[in-house]
This record gives structure tokens, sequence and C-alpha cells, in this order.
């Protein structure tokens, strides 16, 4: 977002004619610079778009008939769609519609400063064709990370609809500060909500590690099986594996007895 | 966390939400640096609009706009020179040179995905 901004701010010279021109005489270096800066940054988006709008589309194509070429592209760029299904065009698409939403969100604040009812109203829209997108191609592997989109774009959603009921009230300042502190309710309960989810997942990936590293443990999912062999403490044997319940272990309490071999 | 980019004004109490929100988002560390970091002289320009400005957006110039990413764009260009230095061929004798470039080499995958998630 942020390099949107910066260059498309930079490019626009609403302010500084002249700033964007190299044939001007009258530009520093420095402003030489910026300029040949922008157009390094337009094209380190213009390759992300293009090398993920190639690779959705090589995903649709059977492994068979790709070439050893394709199969290195897609390998390179294989973690890029890590946590995204890999089944339809639209699912793949999903940094596309991403960055071209982005883009869009800046082009109407840059470009439309008079027309701010039309703003809102386009953000609005927006923010709902890509919630019918969530919903509709359910992008996300994880269900849950779904959920949780669509639940993001929803609050972004109602910000929206809160400016624009800003915009259409009368300036009345006891109805204006009940809509700001409607809005502060929706975004303060938004940071709270995904702020717990982050600390959850970090506290379920430091114990998974925890007891990878220090229990000796081979591998350890914490979704799906809670039964894991282990490695002998002491020698690090993988004779007589011991199958334990992991979950039984207290790991977090610190009370853990070495596995050893029997 | 962009709307204010929009023409509009918000109440006083929802503008310091915004305003100490975007400080934490921003994460601008060179603002904690009391001396001027080396760059290039740009000429200083006034903002796109008050509500750009208020979001931190106080130049029109790009290098100006970005501030502490100007940075880790530094370090990522660093990164790739680096890279771009393991396909030098090593004779077979200096095998500490090697296995650092083998290493390197290993981590290619990661690099693709970390420019993407950069731009992005």
């Amino acid at each position: 977002m942020e390099f949107f901004i910066c260059t498309m701010v930079c490019v626009s010279q609403s302010e500084t004619p002249g700033l964007f021109d190299l044939s001007s005489s009258e530009q520093s270096a420095g402003d030489r610079f910026s300029v040949y800066y922008t157009y390094v940054l337009w094209t380190g988006m213009a390759f992300v778009l293009l090398m993920s709008g190639v690779t959705a589309l090589l995903k649709l194509v059977d492994d068979e008939k790709k070439g050893r070429c394709v199969l290195r592209l897609e390998e390179h760029f294989a973690e890029f769609f890590a946590g995204l299904k890999a089944k339809t065009l639209g699912c793949n698409a999903f940094y596309i519609f991403f960055v071209l939403r982005r883009a869009l969100i800046v082009l109407v604040a840059i470009y439309l400063p008079e027309m701010p009812l039309f703003q809102f109203k386009a953000l609005m829209l927006m923010s709902f064709f890509f919630m019918v997108y969530l919903i509709h191609e359910r992008p996300y592997e994880w269900d849950e990370e779904n959920r949780l989109q669509v639940y993001n774009e929803s609050v972004v959603y109602m910000a929206c609809f809160h400016s624009l009921l800003l915009l259409q009230v009368p300036k009345d300042p006891v109805i204006l500060l009940q809509i700001g502190w409607s809005l502060i309710l929706f975004v303060v309960i938004n940071i709270a909500f995904n702020m717990v989810r982050l600390l959850y997942y970090a506290r379920n990936s430091m114990r998974a590690s925890y007891r990878v590293h220090l229990l000796n443990i081979s591998a350890w999912d914490d979704n799906k099986n809670r039964q894991c062999s282990c490695k002998c403490y002491h020698c690090g044997g993988g004779r007589n594996l011991k199958v334990v319940d992991i979950s039984s272990t207290k790991v977090l309490e610190f009370s853990i007895t070495p596995i050893v071999c029997e | 966390m962009h709307l204010p980019l929009n023409k509009i004004t918000y109440p006083a109490h929802l503008q310091e939400l915004f305003e100490g929100l975007i400080k934490v988002v921003q994460f601008d560390l060179l603002d904690q640096i009391p001396f001027d970091l080396p760059g290039p002289e740009t000429t200083p320009t006034i903002a796109f609009s008050k509500n750009f400005e208020g979001l931190g957006y106080e130049s029109q110039n790009t290098y100006d706009n970005l501030g502490f990413t100007n940075v880790l764009i530094g370090m990522l260009l660093l990164e790739t020179l680096v890279v771009v230095l393991t396909y030098i061929p090593v004779p077979a004798t200096c095998v500490l040179v090697r296995k650092v470039r083998d290493k390197y080499r290993q981590g290619g995958v990661q690099m693709s995905t970390l420019y993407i998630r950069f731009f992005l």
C-alpha cells in the first residue's frame, strides 16, 4: 500500500509540476534519483503481478504437460501460494485481486479528491465485491483463515459506511461524536480480535517448536495428531520407540520426564 | 487504516485514534534516530493534501515518503548482490567459500518469496 501511495503521489505532481519531468534542467540529482526510484518500484510491483498471474495460470495445467523450466519456476514461487487452495483460477488469482484492489483504493484517493461521496461508495463497493469473492471462492486452505478475512473485510465495509454517514449527516456535534465512537468500537474490537488470534497462534507455534526441540520429537503436528513417536532423550536412538501422548506431558508446566529407551 | 486519505474530516477523537494507529503501523524507526542518515538531497515539497500529511506522507518525493522502507529496500538489494556473487565460479580448493555459496543458493526459493511479500 505504501509503495502505491508514494509512487502515485510522486507521479500525480499536483503541487510541484516538473518533479517527475526528467527533461527539466532545474531538477536536482536527488529528485532525479527519486524518479528513477519510482520506476524501479513500479517494475518490482509489475514483476510481482506478472509472476503471480503466470504462476496462477500455470497451476491449472497438468504437471505431466509442463516442461522442466516451468516446474522450476513453479517451485520458485511455490511458497508464495502457501496457504492458498490451488484448485481454481479464482483461488490462484487471489494476489492479483489483492494488489489491484489496493491500487484502486490509492487511485480513487489521489485522482478523485473532490468527490468524497463517490470515494467512499467506491471503497464500499470494492470491499463488498472482495467479501463476495472471499465467501464464494474461499481461497485459503484453512477455513478459519477464510472466516477471519471475511470478518476483517466486513469491518472495512463498516468503516466505509461510518465515513459515508459522517459525510451525509447534518453537522451536529453530538451525532458526529456518536458515529465516531461507533467506528472506534469497531476498529478496537477488530484490533483486539486479530491480536488475540495472533498471540494464540504464536503460543501454539512456540509450544510445538519447544516440544520438537527439547523432547527430541521427530515430528509434531499440532492440528491433526497428538500422538508422536519420540527418540530416546539420551542416545537419540530410534530403537524401541515409545509412542506417547504429548498432550498429556504438560510441556508448559515444565514437568517433563525425559523419554528414554525402554 | 488508509481511510483518512480520502477527503473527509473525522471528529477529533477518531482523528486521534487514526494518528496513533498510523504511528504504530508505519514503524518508522528513522524518526527515532537523532541524526540524518546519508541519502540523496531532494527538493522539499509540500504534501499532496492535508489528509496525506496527517497519515505521514509529508512530501511528494517517493524517497522522502518511504522513510524506513528505504533501508529495507537497501538491505534487499544488498542481499540480491550477494546472491548474484554466488554465481561467480569458485575453485574447488576454497571449501569454505563454496559452503557459504551453496547455502545461499539453497535459500533461492525463500528469496523469491521474500521479494514478492515485500512488494505486496
